[in-house]
């Protein structure tokens, strides 16, 4: 049996080889040999695939750099948008920052050619400090009152180049001379070194005052122009010195503060044209 | 020696039957076939399909434009024979016949198969088909019968009564 399948296995191999024999010797229409043909058929797939693979493979390289790319130009992306949040975040501070000026300005009818608009850099309440930036060629002289938004800060007590450090009200070294709105009790603001406190001494025991008036510099210590709304009064207590115990609550909100205003050249002493 | 000749001698006269000016029936007459048909009847082995593809390649080369699908058909048709001689018992004329028949169509059959994949397509037709199957096998009755006369016998008888 394996005899006549080996017989048959020859036969069918001679047959292969005379159809191939025979493809070498005919023509196609188009004048090619069939042999050619038939190779090309076979080849084709294969060169096909071999292509397929080729372009499969560049077009996966592409991909992996297109996606490094994609990676890093993403990366750049939220790089610069962070960058454009940040600097968003900065104008509209400064944006704030300018409308806070322009509040304050307002405030001081008749100041704008003697005042300085100064930006707060750096706040520290508890210790009663603050810096503030201001144009390079302005030349603030020590003990320049320094305004914000609701009244007195405090006064210059360094000034290099630009930057210009404020002894706020509520440094326990600081005092000011106050009287109420009306002028008719003078005083003495102290700091106490807490960010929201004011100590007014030497208010007699038999003076007429409520909680909530309010103190406005006085102008004799000074160092400050008279008229500059500085605290409101909070708590009186009796105590068995001489002096009522009064205690008062700065206008301004040290912590909060943007855009304070510096009068260098103000006439000391004098009330400023209207405090609005 | 003898049966080389004779194999050519009938591709000779397959080509002179094909040629020009002769009957146009006279073409479809394949007169070779009688090497398969006689060879598969007579016992002379598988071999003889070998010499089959050898008497197709002479048919190619004598009869046709490309050389192989011949081989492939003449050789294909012996190897059938050969098989259907092996589950048919009678070898008389009418064998010789039946066999030749079926050796025609099968030469005529594969030869326009094994054309097919080089695309020369010749059509069958079934009339030419059925007279050339008709005629091959009338021309392998022939040969039988002539066989089974058994000639040199008769000759010999002949000789031997003359010489009495």
């Amino acid at each position: 049996m394996t005899e006549v399948r080996l017989f048959l296995l020859r036969i069918a191999l001679v047959w292969v080889v005379l159809e191939l024999l025979a493809a070498t010797q005919a023509m196609t229409p188009a004048g090619e040999r069939v042999a050619w043909r038939w190779a090309r058929a076979v080849a084709q797939p294969l060169a096909l695939a071999a292509g397929g693979v080729g372009s499969a493979a560049v077009e996966v390289a592409t991909a992996v750099r297109d996606g490094g790319q994609l990676l890093v130009d993403n990366r750049r992306l939220e790089l610069e948008m962070e960058e454009l949040r940040t600097r968003n975040l900065l104008l509209r501070e400064d944006l704030a920052a300018l409308r806070e000026g322009s509040r304050l300005l307002d405030t001081v009818v008749g100041l704008e050619p003697a005042a300085a608009v100064g930006r707060c850099v750096f706040r520290d309440p508890t210790r009663g400090r603050l810096e503030v930036r201001v144009a390079s060629p302005l030349t603030v002289p020590k003990d320049t009152p320094v305004l914000g938004a609701g009244g007195l800060v405090g006064r210059v007590v360094e000034a290099r180049g630009g930057s210009v450090w404020v002894q706020l009200l509520t440094h326990p070294a600081a005092a000011t001379a106050v009287q109420t709105a009306t002028g008719s009790l003078q005083a003495l603001a102290t700091g106490t070194g807490g960010t929201d406190r004011l100590d007014i001494q030497y208010v007699p025991r038999t003076a007429d005052l409520l909680q909530g008036e309010v103190f406005v510099t006085s102008g004799a210590d000074g160092i400050y122009p008279a008229g500059i709304p500085v605290a409101s009064v909070v708590s009186i207590r009796e105590t068995e010195e001489a002096f009522l115990e009064v205690r008062a609550l700065p206008g301004v909100e040290f912590a909060r503060l943007r855009v304070v205003l510096l009068l260098p050249g103000m006439v000391k002493g004098a009330r400023p044209g209207g405090w609005q | 020696m003898t049966i080389p000749l004779l194999i050519a001698a009938t591709l000779l006269l397959q080509r002179l039957l094909g040629a020009p000016g002769g009957p146009p029936w006279s073409g479809l007459l394949l007169v070779p076939v009688v090497w398969v048909v006689g060879p598969a009847l007579l016992g002379w082995g598988r071999r003889w399909v070998w010499i089959c593809l050898a008497i197709g390649l002479g048919w190619d080369l004598l009869l046709e434009p490309v050389i192989g699908p011949g081989a492939i058909a003449w050789s294909a048709s012996a190897l059938v024979l050969l098989w259907l001689a092996s589950i048919v018992a009678d070898r008389s004329p009418k064998a010789w016949l039946a066999f030749g028949a079926v050796a025609t169509a099968i030469v005529i059959i594969v030869h326009r198969l094994a054309l097919l994949p080089l695309g020369v397509i010749r059509p069958v037709r079934w009339i030419d088909l059925a007279v050339s199957v008709a005629a091959t096998a009338l021309w392998c009755f022939l040969v039988g019968w002539i066989r089974s006369l058994d000639l040199p016998k008769r000759w010999r008888a002949r000789r031997a009564r003359t010489l009495r």
